[in-house]
């Protein structure tokens, strides 16, 4: 019999696990439509997925990436090198990453923004009249984006850092796991993929200057330049955020009310109003 | 001056935001004059006509594409395949090392520039086709003529990398002290990614090209680096060819 996966994550749980404690519980912050903030609890399996996302050979396609892509995920978090090969599979995994949110799929899908204003989940898209073939473009988007050799270069090439929080702080996910602000193609462009609650990972360009060398450093963050990386994942979140448990302060909820979902850069689902 | 409806973009490199008290224009061509101005092409109501602004009214950028450009031109330096160039066999190899002796012998070059050809002609005595193909696939990826050993390391190894897993089995951990120098390469290239400079490792590049025998002066340890980097390379082709299981 043919498998059929009904929850499809757009954040794989081998990625939500680090936010979670030895019981399995991650804390997760979301927004009300009068703008008031929800804390709820979540856990690695149940966080980043939605009821027929994907089509199921996208699903086997994308559970076949992650397999390959989790040790190199492993590397970064214990300060390994990845070889270049690597360096090219993980640039692959960024693009996939960022492209396989269903924030992003709406917005490659272009569905018309009254639409998304009455609705606030994917799978009702679904049963729309005309906007299945629209989704289904979407969804083979996904793969010509993780697999474009025009785009791969402006990850590859950069150096890299992974970045520790300062001993006091800490880095939320969002369900944007992925954060490129700019063009690709720009120096000062900010790309941010927060791996655990210790790590960030970021591509950058070192000194600033074309041509990057593909250095692969750490460096640790203070604690005031921690609070800016959360702000920032923060506010291009599209719906909400995830932190463990011991990391919930009222530091962070009042930040979290602040800037959650203010600068999303795709079309938001629902959530806080313009 | 080029006419300033066609303008040549390489002598036009940068875009520019001019910042006028009542507005701001921006010119799709411009050049930086070195004189405190900047030279931008401009469209007024008679078509396009060059002109000349203070440069601190000006903020200058690389044109977008033109900088897409220059990352994909460092891709294929890194990661691409080029078309096979400089096809080097025994005549052409032949060829070098006779001008080489005469020019040695006038005195018009050290002898020392002989040995690479020496060395490369007695590994190569007696080999075939597919051996020098593997020669000049190599040589045209490999950056030999760089003085960047960061580059040098880390080329090499992608390369070696990729002609091991073409033929993973050929490479059992048995051959210890291969996988030694390939063990030392790897811990060189992951001191260049965390920004070591070559300078900083020059004992590490010692250490590595001690596990070869050559014959050129230390004070050329980068060429010896390079060298020692193709002899790597050779043993990863030989070992990986059919005929040698």
């Amino acid at each position: 019999m043919s498998k059929n996966t009904i929850r499809n994550h757009f954040s794989p749980r081998f990625t939500n696990e680090p936010w979670a404690d030895k019981n399995g519980l991650i804390i997760k912050f979301s927004r009300r439509a009068d703008g008031t903030l929800i804390k709820g609890r979540t856990g690695p399996r149940e966080w980043g997925a939605e009821s027929y996302l994907y089509s199921q050979d996208l699903e086997d396609a994308l559970s076949y990436f992650e397999r390959l892509v989790k040790p190199l995920y492993e590397k970064l978090l214990s300060g390994q090198i990845l070889k270049p090969e690597e360096r090219l599979a993980w640039s692959y995994w960024l693009l996939c990453q960022y492209s396989r949110t269903p924030s992003f799929m709406i917005e490659l899908a272009k569905l018309p923004e009254d639409i998304l204003a009455r609705h606030s989940s994917v799978d009702v898209y679904s049963t729309l009249l005309n906007t299945e073939e629209q989704l289904k473009a979407a969804q083979s988007n996904i793969a010509t984006f993780a697999t474009s050799q025009e785009l791969v270069p402006f990850l590859v090439l950069r150096d890299w850092v992974v970045y520790e929080a300062a001993p006091d702080g800490s880095f939320i996910k969002s369900d944007v796991p992925v954060i490129i602000r700019g063009a690709l193609v720009e120096e000062d462009t900010t790309i941010l993929y927060p791996l655990s609650p210790a790590k960030c990972f970021s591509a950058t360009v070192a000194g600033g200057f074309f041509p990057p060398r593909q250095l692969q450093l750490e460096s640790s963050l203070t604690a005031g330049q921690t609070v800016d990386f959360v702000k920032l994942i923060a506010s291009t979140a599209d719906r909400e955020v995830i932190c463990h448990v011991d990391n919930v302060s009222s530091n962070l909820v009042e930040l979290l009310t602040a800037y959650l979902a203010i600068d999303s850069g795709y079309i938001k689902l629902g959530g806080f109003p313009d | 001056m080029n006419d300033p409806s066609n303008p040549d973009p390489k002598e036009w490199p940068f875009e520019a935001h001019i910042e006028y008290p009542d507005g701001r224009e921006y010119c799709q061509f411009a050049k930086d004059n070195d004189d405190g101005t900047v030279s931008v092409i401009s469209w007024d109501g008679n078509g396009p006509a060059a002109k000349v602004v203070p440069k601190s009214q000006v903020r200058l950028k690389v044109r977008p594409w033109e900088k897409a450009k220059a990352w994909r031109s460092l891709y294929a330096e890194v990661y691409g395949e080029k078309e096979v160039e400089n096809k080097f066999n025994q005549e052409s190899l032949d060829e070098c090392l006779r001008v080489g002796r005469e020019l040695v012998a006038k005195g018009e070059k050290p002898e020392s520039e002989l040995e690479m050809l020496r060395e490369l002609e007695e590994s190569f005595r007696g080999k075939t086709q597919e051996d020098w193909d593997a020669y000049n696939f190599f040589f045209t990826h490999f950056p030999s003529g760089t003085a960047d050993h960061s580059l040098l390391i880390t080329r090499g190894l992608f390369l070696i990398d990729r002609k091991i897993l073409q033929k993973f089995d050929a490479f059992p951990r048995s051959l210890s002290v291969f996988w030694r120098k390939i063990g030392k390469l790897n811990f060189l290239r992951e001191q260049v990614t965390r920004g070591f400079s070559s300078h900083e490792l020059t004992e590490l590049i010692d250490d590595f090209v001690a596990e070869f025998e050559l014959q050129s002066s230390p004070e050329e340890w980068g060429d010896k680096l390079a060298l020692a980097i193709g002899l790597l390379y050779g043993e990863v082709h030989r070992r990986g060819r059919p005929t040698s299981r």
